[in-house]
Order: C-alpha cells, then sequence, then structure tokens
C-alpha cells in the first residue's frame, strides 16, 4: 500500500511514548505514536473511520519508520510499525492499540486524540524495552477508537529464517450460504494432520489429528489459530448444522497464495 | 362407443409438450438473465428489497407457466380456472402439511447429511411428502371433476400442483433466509420448480391413465412410489454433485448451476417420456385397445386410492422408523465403573485422559465428557476444573451451582461459560456454555460435562438423557 499522504506532510500533530501494558512479563514492550494530518476538509467531523486496513512500515537499524509499507519483518528486527489512515479525528476520540503475538495480546495503548476535521495517518512503532529484537512469529495489531474496531492487521516477523522449511501463512475466511450468501454462524473449519484422511477422523475424532481449527462468528468469519504451511497436505473439513460437508483432501495453498490467505467458502443445503 | 367419462381420451395435445419445453427453456433463459445482472450491475440489495425482490423471483417459473398456458387457452380452450386452482391447491397443501412436516415435525434438514444412511432416509421422506402432495391436490380436487376428460388433464395438473407446492416452498426459502442472493437464489427457485414439475407431471401422466382406462389396484400406487423413488433419486444425486465450494481468494458471482441443469434435464425427460406415452395411448384408444373405465369406476378408484394412500402410509412410517433409528439411536459402554448410553450420532474419541468422550464434531460440536478426579471433596474437584479452564480460555466463569441426583447419588450440578482463544483479530471470540455434574464415587469424584455453543438448546437435552443413563459399578 502507497504511503499515500507522504507528500502532504509537514505537520506532526502529537508524537508521545506510549505506556506500556505487557500481558507477558518476560517481554516488556515500549511504543511511540505518530499522527500525520493530511489536506483539510471541509465538513466538520462527527465519526471517525479507518480508511485503510491496517499495514505494516519499514523500520531501519536505529528504529526509525520509513514511508515503505513491508509484506514481513526479517529476524533480527527491533522495532515494528503499524499503520492506518483515517478520515478524520472527531471530539472526543481515543486511539487504543493492541498487539498481539501468536495469538496472545502483548501490548496495549490508549491516546486521547485532539479533533481534526482532516484526514491522516496513525502510525505506532513498537520495540522492546531492553531494546532485544522482536520476537519471531505472527503479530498482529488492532486499532480502536475507544471501543470500536478501526482497523487490523497481521504480519509475519522472523520469516526469513524459515522461509522453505517452514513458510506458513495466517489463513482466514469467509462461510456463506451458497444460495442467500447469507453468512454461516458456528461453523466449523478442521484442518487434520498431514496424513490424516476425514474418514480416519471422523470415525476416531482425536483431537491429536488436527492441526487447527476455528469456527466462524456471526457475521461468518474465521481466523485459523494456526498459520498453515504453503506445501503442506492437509484435509479440510468444513462443517454447519443444515449444510452439506466440505471435504477437502490433501489440499495444498500453493506459493502463489498471498498472505494473509483470505479464503471464500460457500456451502449448500 | 367410449363411455362419457372417456369422451375426450383420444384428444391430442401436442402443443401441451411444446409448451412444456418452452417454459423449460425459457426458465433458463431468464435464470441466465438474472446472473448476468447479478455479474455486471451487481444490484446491492439489502433489508426489505432483498426480501421483495426474492419473493417476486421465487414466483417467476409458476408465473411463467401459468402465463404460457393462459396464452394457449385462447388458442384451443382449457379450464384455466382448474388449473389455477390446482397450482393454489398444491401451494396450500405443501405450505400446510409437507414444509411443516418435513421441516418442523422431522427437521430433515438438520440430519440428512449425516451419513448416507440417513441421505437414503431423509431423501425418501422428502420424495415420499412431495410427491403426496401432488397426488393428494389432484386425487381429492380434481380426479372426480368432469373437466378430467383427456389424457394430458393428468399431467397438467400434476404439473400445476408440482409447481403450487415448489411456488410455496421457495416462498418460504425466501422468508426464512430473510432474502436470497440474485442470481444464485434465482437458480435455486428455478431448480426446485423444473423438479416439482416434473415430478408433479409423471404422477399426473399416472393419474389421467387411471381416470381414463380401466387399470389394475396397484397402478396408482405404482405411478406413486415411482414418482416418490425419482424424486429421493434427484435428491440424492443433487446431493452428491452439488457440493459447496472452497475458493482461495474471492469468490466469483457465477453461481454453481450443477443442479439446476440436473433438475432441467430431468424436467425435458419426463415431459419427453411422458408425451410419448400419452401419444400411444391416444393412438391405442383410436384403435380401439383401450379399455375403457369400467362401470363401478368410481369404485375402483377408491380402492386404488387406498391402496396409493397406504403406500404412502408405509413409506412415512419406514423414514420415520429410520428417522427415529439415526436421530434417537444410543451406544452402550462400560468405562471404569461407569456404566451409560450416549447417541448412536455422535463418534467416540479414544484419546485423552477421559473416561469417555463423545463429540458431534461435524453438526453441532456438541462434547460429552465423562473423567474422573482423585478426592471426595465436590467443591476441591469444582475449583480444579476451574484453573484447568481459566488457564485454556480465556474467560471462564461459573454461572449457577445446585445440588442434584445422578444415577441415584448426591452430586452438584454447575452451569459454566468460558471464551474461547483463538485468533485475536477478525472474528468474535467464540462463547461456549456447558454443564457440569460431580458426583462422588468411593475415593474419586466423576465428572459428568457437556461442552456446547452457547445457543444449543438441543445439546443440552440430549446431555440430559446422557446424563439420566448413567450409574456407577457398585
Amino acid at each position: 500500500m502507497p504511503f499515500k499522504f507522504a507528500a502532504l506532510l509537514g505537520l506532526i500533530l502529537a508524537c508521545s511514548v506510549a505506556t506500556v501494558a505487557a500481558a507477558s512479563p518476560a517481554l516488556a514492550f515500549t511504543g511511540q505514536m505518530l499522527l500525520l494530518n493530511g489536506p483539510a476538509q471541509q465538513s466538520a467531523c462527527t465519526t471517525m473511520k479507518a480508511t485503510s486496513d491496517a499495514y505494516w512500515l519499514e523500520t531501519d537499524d536505529v528504529g526509525e519508520v520509513t514511508d515503505q509499507v513491508v509484506e514481513s519483518y526479517p529476524s533480527g528486527t527491533t522495532t515494528i510499525a503499524a499503520a492506518f489512515d483515517y478520515n478524520c479525528l472527531p471530539k472526543g476520540a481515543t486511539i487504543v492499540t493492541v498487539f498481539a503475538l501468536d495469538g496472545e495480546v502483548v501490548f496495549s495503548n490508549k491516546a486521547p486524540q485532539k479533533p481534526a476535521s482532516r484526514a491522516g495517518i496513525y502510525s505506532y512503532t513498537l520495540s522492546r524495552e531492553d531494546g532485544a529484537e522482536i520476537p519471531a512469529g505472527e503479530w498482529e495489531v488492532a486499532f480502536f477508537n475507544n471501543k470500536t474496531l478501526l482497523a487490523s492487521g497481521t504480519i509475519t516477523v522472523g520469516g526469513d529464517a524459515a522461509q522453505g522449511l517452514s513458510d506458513a501463512i495466517v489463513v482466514k475466511g469467509t462461510i456463506v450460504d451458497a444460495k442467500t450468501k447469507q453468512p454461516i454462524r458456528n461453523a466449523l473449519v478442521v484442518l487434520l494432520n498431514e496424513g490424516i484422511d476425514a474418514e480416519t477422523y471422523l470415525n476416531d475424532p482425536q483431537d491429536s489429528d488436527v492441526y487447527t481449527s476455528a469456527t466462524t462468528d456471526a457475521r461468518g468469519k474465521f481466523v485459523l489459530a494456526e498459520p498453515v504451511e504453503r506445501t503442506a497436505e492437509h484435509t479440510w473439513i468444513i462443517a454447519a448444522k443444515g449444510y452439506k460437508p466440505i471435504v477437502e483432501d490433501a489440499l495444498v495453498i500453493g506459493d502463489g497464495a498471498e498472505d494473509p490467505l483470505d479464503l471464500a467458502i460457500a456451502m449448500t443445503k | 362407443m367410449l363411455s362419457p367419462r372417456a369422451a375426450k381420451a383420444d384428444v391430442g395435445r401436442d402443443w401441451f409438450w411444446r409448451a412444456e419445453l418452452f417454459v423449460v427453456l425459457a426458465l433458463f433463459a431468464f435464470v441466465a438473465i438474472v446472473i448476468a445482472i447479478d455479474i455486471f450491475v451487481q444490484p446491492a440489495l439489502s433489508g426489505p428489497w432483498l426480501l421483495l425482490v426474492g419473493l417476486v423471483l421465487a414466483l417467476v417459473p409458476g408465473l411463467l407457466w401459468l402465463l404460457f398456458f393462459y396464452l394457449q387457452d385462447r388458442i384451443e380452450p382449457e379450464p384455466i380456472g382448474h388449473v389455477a386452482r390446482l397450482f393454489v391447491v398444491g401451494a396450500a397443501l405443501g405450505g400446510a402439511f409437507g414444509l411443516p412436516v418435513l421441516n418442523d415435525a422431522l427437521r430433515v434438514q438438520e440430519w440428512l447429511y449425516r451419513d448416507s444412511a440417513t441421505m437414503a432416509i431423509g431423501s425418501l421422506l422428502i420424495g415420499a411428502i412431495d410427491s403426496f402432495v401432488i397426488y393428494a391436490a389432484v386425487r381429492f380436487f380434481i380426479f372426480d371433476s368432469p373437466e378430467f376428460d383427456e389424457r394430458t388433464d393428468g399431467v397438467v395438473y400434476g404439473t400445476a400442483a408440482g409447481l403450487g407446492s415448489a411456488t410455496i416452498a421457495n416462498l418460504h426459502f425466501i422468508l426464512a433466509s430473510g432474502g436470497a442472493a440474485f442470481g444464485p437464489g434465482e437458480v435455486y427457485v428455478a431448480e426446485v420448480a423444473l423438479a416439482q414439475a416434473a415430478f408433479g407431471g409423471l404422477l399426473g401422466y399416472f393419474l389421467g391413465r387411471a381416470k381414463l382406462e380401466r387399470e389394475p389396484i396397484w397402478w396408482l400406487a405404482a405411478g406413486f412410489g415411482l414418482t416418490v423413488l425419482l424424486d429421493a433419486a434427484f435428491h440424492l444425486l443433487r446431493g452428491q454433485i452439488e457440493t459447496g465450494t472452497l475458493v482461495f481468494g474471492a469468490a466469483g458471482r457465477i453461481p454453481s448451476l450443477t443442479g439446476l441443469f440436473l433438475a432441467g434435464g430431468l424436467a425435458v425427460l419426463v415431459t419427453a417420456v411422458v408425451s410419448v406415452l400419452v401419444n400411444r395411448d391416444i393412438q391405442r384408444t383410436r384403435q380401439g385397445g383401450a379399455r375403457p373405465p369400467a362401470a363401478d369406476a368410481v369404485l375402483g378408484d377408491r380402492q386404488a386410492n387406498r391402496v396409493v394412500v397406504a403406500v404412502f402410509a408405509l413409506l412415512l412410517l419406514i423414514g420415520l422408523i429410520g428417522w427415529h433409528t439415526t436421530t434417537n439411536a444410543m451406544v452402550l459402554f462400560f468405562r471404569e465403573g461407569v456404566r451409560g448410553a450416549y447417541p448412536a450420532s455422535y463418534t467416540l474419541s479414544t484419546a485423552d485422559d477421559a473416561l469417555l468422550d463423545v463429540a458431534d464434531p461435524l453438526v453441532s460440536g456438541t462434547r460429552f465428557r465423562v473423567r474422573a478426579f482423585a478426592g471426595q471433596d465436590l467443591a476441591v474437584v469444582a475449583t480444579q476444573l476451574a484453573g484447568e479452564r481459566g488457564a485454556s480460555a480465556a474467560f471462564y466463569r461459573v454461572t449457577e451451582q445446585a445440588a442434584a441426583m445422578v444415577a441415584g447419588r448426591d452430586a452438584l450440578r454447575q452451569r459454566f461459560a468460558m471464551v474461547e482463544t483463538g485468533a485475536f483479530v477478525g472474528v468474535t471470540p467464540r462463547v461456549v456454555e456447558g454443564i457440569d455434574y460431580l458426583l462422588i464415587d468411593d475415593d474419586r469424584v466423576v465428572v459428568v460435562s457437556l461442552i456446547a455453543d452457547a445457543d444449543s438448546a438441543a445439546s443440552e437435552a440430549a446431555f440430559e438423557q446422557f446424563v439420566q443413563s448413567l450409574s456407577l459399578a457398585e
């Protein structure tokens, strides 16, 4: 994603060191918020909206953020930075930034904002308090305005070390009714371990046979708990009450798939 | 000389067969237009508009057929009023009998896809009830009318009743779903209409011959049985070939057309076969080879009707026994001093530290577990469970605790809720609710647990039945 407002910058409204709320005492993190405003808008701002998904920015050796968007961070990275574009900042806006590593929240920050009727970019950098490397794994970020989710995104840190060995990607998706396109709630997505087929599992369902799984929410959305290797041959089982189960034996994601991989699943009655 | 009942039995109506094929083609053309609009215009319908458009589209197949029939009626007078009445009767019987029995009483859709046995039983029940709706509409609302006097009349009225039944099923589908996607919804509506029209036409042929010729008492029942089997086979085949889709990336807008082609092919095939049979019968009548109805035809009709009703009752009974067997059957178990029975539709997991762990992983996600903890203090074990679940879930809370009796022993019953950990962003966390029964058995505490989705009341009823089945060895 291009850094759309880079040419219009010049005004840094706020720059503050964040409070630390580390969930894991072994890993203490610190963060820094950066707000970049775009051109002034005509109308008054009443509702804050994200105009992009969350994206991640390149950081240099000393932890400074550049305007280059990255798809992953290499091993040894000491600072990661997430950002999103927004329309404006209404009165009372408080941006909450939450970082998670492999599904566990490790850092959050709450930053009240001054009202602004212009669009901009909200960026947040994260680093360890001791300046050490950011732990490798699947990182997720979510930006909220108070309790309303504005934008979220995921990225792999240290993916290069695992390249060729376990090039795993995040898999998410939406399950809908094929005829109505309505989301299906509580549908189950199960990926079995390599070498386990659907018949074996269904005859004797062992938790140890399941590589990863997920259940859809009311919007029919799911995110698999574990990243999936591109070259791995997993059996996929998708089931929902009243629908014909979908079984795909030895399904391979392949090298061409994007990370995160977004699946569109339609089930029939 | 022919009897008055068969006065027009040798009248051919070739236009009718052309009309049938024309309607099939017209329906395919209409579906193609709807899909094209869906792809190129991409109408963003929601709320009442989605529902309204869905309802209108659900009416199209039936109205198209009736409209074409009306236009033909101007060329060759036909009792359009009777045809329309059969359409309405088919819809009324389908709405008042067919849908409530299949959807509410038997809940066929919920267990249809469990395994191949339930698929066969469910398809048989669907076929029997669909066919009986058509049969009842024609047999009890037009069969005895003097207007039922041509060989094609049975096919015409049967098709009208089938389309009426299909239309009410489609309206129910739209209303229950709060609307349907523009393209895929119309494909489904057309598929149901074509299939029901075909079954109606086939059953109507048997009804027509039963009325206008002297047939054995089993003739009508054979036609009914054949229609049931064809309907069931259609559902089985459709279930095999029309599977869901899993696409990496954005879904395409072209819906699956396999079910529609299957239904369209069936409609064309039935029309062709029935037209050949009717024309052959007409030739036979003209050559004096047909057997006109007997003088006591009304009595014969009544007996034939009783046989059909008996066959329907038998099929329904077979289906109900099969349904009861598959949904209510229990499997006995005896593990380390605990005896009981769990639902046969659940699968046994042999892993884990549990005495018994059975789950319904693909339908409800419900799990029953029986575990044993060392000790004799229920409160301590309840705390142990809380610690275990609190560590693995994002949130765990016991919402209710009360004394209970299980297997003749005092027990502690507790209801709990927990939020499962999973993805951090992108999905709403899954809330799981459950029930534990804790009871002392010598030097151990046996814990019987239900783990289910928050809104699965049906699982709770099955679990209570499971708990009642338990006994502990003395």
